[in-house]
Parts: structure tokens; sequence; C-alpha cells
């Protein structure tokens, strides 16, 4: 029986482009890049699209949708999860949902699961690399009232149960759940697969799939309950003291000495 | 009148250091504090220490399902919403510890809440909670306002420092609450391994870090770090690029999808310094930053820089340390 995996997605600015290129816009009261080059895919997003397609890769037969809440996509950007080997792709576009508050992103998120049809998986990546929040796949667990499994780093479905490795800050535990559940997928899991010719090819065919807020009868919030009210890139004062030295060994030398003066070491 | 929810957590027999920073950051900013506690029947909640703390209740939530499993918080976030439909506060504080992250969230959006995580500073405007929260991995600062009336949930980053010691002349009320577990539990935890005997400082709790990254090159490298960690009685620990290239164990990683670590020196060596790695030591007090790359922006958070190879740096810098504490 095929297994239907959903994978939620978010496009977002590349966080580690380096610091001195962001700047803030202040219309949109947000971070923008200077060199306006392309948003990515957020990255824990990449590795559990790849968590998806290693449960392909061990015999299972998945249906891979990835489902992308947002606003302003570029198009070659968000075929990125197809390239790498998902099988569908659903947009819902829409102002609000680069909103702070992800209450909205949450609710449009659980009725665009629950109309789709019958999810067994939902994955996730921890958080988005812009609001950091990680609040959005917890909220859709906890809407749909399904089991939660966080920072998984390895995924394996044995007779129908989900074995979920998952990291915690001293080590790791297996949760056993069963499905449906939405899982969180980390870093740990490895690294997302570089697409190949054959899937870049496969996606620049394959359409999107439109969905409005209509479609799932939901208006955008008319009142703000949490206020973005300011932005700002702080800077930081900090006199670097560069230690001297004609070569390695003398500058390692000197560290040393400079921080037993300082009672450092 | 600003009437606070702290939810605790209890380590090693202890409240939490961070569950303590939040009773501090409460009773600055509430008129009343009150504490609450899941915990099992083997708990054991040395309640003589936390009931002088600066906290005027302490709830302690007895739940026997949580001898049993207590892996991914199904139960906590149960008893915590089972106990907030009882009791109205303004304010509902998590430390941004890992059960933080996840029973935060899990108890905002069950009890229909507004939540922001990882906030950095909190302070009262008459009506309006101010919030500082890092985007971004921290590029980037966020100021909010949100209403008192909404009684929101946040979760604090640990380590923050300046909070103000108090003098506590109050001695709290405890009540007990006896929860029942009795819902549907799909998902349970079957095993848990601990990486804890690979540290034998705890990172956290390190004075002196030496800490990795990709400009090491190779695993073999972070023998020398551990070397001088060793030698400076420190931790060893590592950026998220060295850990996924697979040079060290993931429990090593400092930063936002890390730890979050708060030394009195932090030598980095090879590391570059991308704000989500700066998330999780920013807040150390000095920062030596060894890098060959005069633009890596891990200099622009350090108070030392040394530019060059850091092979050949760490090599002179350890003989230079047993020279020094020999004489």
């Amino acid at each position: 029986m095929t297994i239907e995996i959903a994978v939620l997605a978010k496009q977002v600015l590349d966080s580690e482009t380096p610091s001195h290129l962001f700047k803030i816009n202040a219309d949109s009261n947000n971070l923008e890049i200077e060199d306006n080059s392309a948003p990515i895919i957020n990255g824990f997003d990449l590795n559990a699209t790849e968590a998806a397609l290693r449960l392909r890769d061990e015999g299972h037969e998945v249906n891979i949708t990835v489902i992308m809440a947002g606003f302003n996509f570029v198009n070659e950007v968000i075929k990125k999860t197809l390239s790498m080997g998902a099988d569908n792709l659903i947009l819902i576009e829409n102002e609000s949902l680069i909103s702070c508050d992800s209450s909205f992103t949450v609710e449009v998120l659980s009725k665009a699961i629950n109309k789709i049809g019958n999810f067994d998986i939902i994955l996730a990546g921890r958080h988005a690399s812009d609001f950091d929040n990680g609040h959005v796949p917890i909220g859709i667990a906890e809407r749909l009232r399904l089991p939660i499994i966080t920072y998984a780093s390895d995924i394996k479905i044995i007779d129908s149960i989900l074995r979920i490795k998952r990291v915690i800050p001293s080590g790791y535990q297996f949760i056993e759940s069963k499905s449906p559940c939405v899982v969180t997928v980390s870093n740990e899991i490895g690294e997302p697969r570089y697409p190949n010719l054959r899937g870049i090819m496969t996606a620049t065919k394959k359409q999107p799939k439109i969905i409005t807020i209509n479609d799932l009868e939901i208006e955008p919030p008319s009142e703000k309950e949490i206020n973005l009210t300011k932005v700002f890139i702080p800077k930081i004062n900090l006199d670097t003291e560069y230690i001297k030295g004609d070569d390695e060994s003398e500058l390692g030398r000197n560290l040393a000495m400079r921080l037993k003066e300082e009672g450092l070491i | 009148m600003i009437n606070t929810l702290v939810v605790g957590e209890i380590k090693d027999g202890k409240l939490s250091e961070n569950s303590f920073d939040l009773l501090k950051i409460s009773d600055k900013l509430s008129d009343r504090t009150s504490l609450v506690l899941c915990t099992s029947s083997q708990d054991n909640v040395p309640l003589d220490d936390i009931k002088i703390l600066p906290v005027d209740f302490i709830y302690l939530l007895k739940i026997p399902s949580l001898d049993i499993d207590r892996g991914i918080y199904d139960i906590d976030t149960y008893a915590l919403s089972v106990f907030l439909n009882s009791k109205d506060f303004n304010l509902i504080l998590f430390s941004k510890s890992e059960y933080g992250s996840v029973v935060a969230p899990r108890v905002a959006f069950r009890n229909k809440k507004k939540y922001l995580s990882d906030c950095t500073g909190i302070s009262l405007k008459e009506d309006l909670f101010l919030i500082e929260r890092p985007i971004y991995g921290g590029v980037a600062i966020a100021e909010y306002q949100v209403s008192t009336n909404i009684s929101p949930v946040f979760s604090i980053r640990s380590g923050l420092q300046n909070l103000d010691d108090i003098s506590n002349n109050k001695i709290a009320a405890i009540e007990e609450i006896d929860i029942q577990f009795n819902e549907p539990h799909p998902a349970k935890m079957i095993e848990e391994y601990s990486n804890d005997s690979l540290e034998e400082i705890k990172l956290e709790d390190a004075k002196i870090i030496v800490s990795g990254g990709r400009g090491l090159g190779n695993e073999i490298a972070f023998e020398e770090l551990k070397k001088l960690a060793n030698l400076l009685g420190g931790a060893l620990g590592a950026s998220r690029a060295a850990c996924d290239a697979g040079w060290i164990d993931h429990s090593l990683q400092i930063g936002l999808t890390g730890k979050t670590v708060t030394p009195d020196l932090y030598i980095s060596v090879g590391i570059s310094g991308a704000s989500q790695h700066l998330a999780g030591c920013s807040m150390s007090k000095n920062i030596v930053a060894i890098n060959n790359d005069k633009d890596a922006n891990i200099f622009n958070v350090a108070r030392f820089g040394v530019i060059g190879d850091w092979n050949q740096i760490i090599k002179s810098f350890i003989s230079s340390i047993e020279d020094l504490s020999l004489k």
C-alpha cells in the first residue's frame, strides 16, 4: 500500500548569506539581501524531503506531496523538492502567510492537509531559518490532534509503525508512533541529495497545484495579536585585539601569554 | 496586575538553572509569580530549596503516568493544559530548553494562546509585553508588542546575563494537584541513549570551551583540540558544519540547533562564524577566534583574533601553555 507523505516546505532568505549583505526593508519591516539574491527552500525542509526520499530508497512505495505556504514564490526555487524526487507540489500563496504570527499559517496548512487527503506522515523541517520559531509543525499537530515527534535524525517504517530516532541534548531516543503523525526533521538526518539531470527535467515538466485560501474557506486575520514593531541589525562594537607575531609559532605563543596576562587561562 | 506562571524543570534533583532565571525575570516583571512542576512519583522535588526562591505559589502536578513515558512530553502537555484550564495567568514562561522548545508551543496551540520562542528580552510597558528575539539565526533582532490581556506563552533563551540577584523574604505556598492521563497515546518512547560519557565536562557547565569548525579539515584535527581542552580543564565543542561532515558527534554541536553555551573563554578554531553558530556561543564572556580568513565573520564577535594556520598556532599555543604552567 502506498504511504502518503506530506512535506511542508517554506521559501526563505538564505540566512547563511554574509551578514553585511543583509539590510532592513523599512516598508515590509523585514530583512532583505542587498544583491537581491534568490531565496532558498529552508534547509531543514530539504532535510525533511530527504527523509521522505530515503523511505522510498528503502523500498517503501511512497507518494510525496510537498506543500508550501508563503508569498512571492520564485518558480526556480520552489521546484527544488520536485527535482530532488518529490511527486507533487502544492502552493498556497497569500500575503498574510509571511506574518510573524504563525497561527494563520497553522490554520491554512492544517485545512490544506485535511482537504488534500489521507496523509500517513507529515514531515517538516525543525524550524524555518528566517524567524527560527519552529511553531508551525507543532501547531498543526496540536490542531489536528496528531502525535508530534520533533528533531528526527532517522525514520524507519516497520510493519506500518514508524520508528524514529530523535535527537536530544544528552544523546538520542527511539520513538515508536502509529500513523498518521507529524515529524520534524533536523540536520542530523544528513545532507539533502543534489537533484540529478533526470530529476531536473521531470521537475521542469511538472506544474504545481495552486490552492487558495478561499478554497480552504479561510479569511486572513483582521486583527493582529502579536505586533512586530521593529527589526534591526545589531551593531557589534567589539574592538577585536589581533594577536601579533611573525609566524604561526609566535602567534600561538603570544596568544597564550596574552590570555595568561588576562587571567583567562 | 501581572500574574505570571513559570513552567519549571527539575534536573538532577534540583530546579534547573534556567528555571531559576525565569523566576528572576518574572519577579522583576510581575506582581505574582507561580511555579508549576510536572512530576512523576519517582521525582524527588527539593521543595525546601524551591519555596524560599522568589515565588509566591508552587503547584506540584503529580502525574503517575510520567513514571512510564516522558519521552515526547504528551503527558506533560496534557497535564499543563488541564492545569491552565483551572487558573488564569497573564503570562506563561518556559525556558528555551529542549523541553520548553517542544512543550511551550504544544501548550500554546492546544490552549489557543499566542506564542513566541527564544526571547532574549522581555519587559512591560503599560499593558504590553515588549519582546526582543533574534531572527535569521541572529543576523537581526525583532521587537514585538503583545497585549498582557491575551496571556501569551514565551520561551526565554537560557544564559541571559545581567539578571540581578534578588533578595527574597517570602516563602511560597505549595499546592499538590493529582492529574490522571487517560488520553490516546499513539507515540511512545521506547529507548533512550545518553552520549554524556563523551563529554568529561558538560558543555553547558564548562568555563572554557575549545570549539572546531569546517576549517579544521578532518576528524583527526579534533584530537589536537581535545588535547587543548583537557589541558585547560575545559570542554570540546564543534560547529554544525564539522558535525554534519561526520568529524565529531552531533551532541557536541554548538549553535541555534545545538547547545547554547556561556563559558568565560570560548576558543574557536577554524570556525567561520555563521550566525546560526554565533547564536549558540555569542554570550560567552571572551571569544578567541583563530582562522586563516581575515574576513571571517567570527572576528566580529571576538575579543582576541589570531589570523593564520590553525594547526601551527594551536601546536605552539599548547606548548606555550605547558611551559607557562611549569613556571
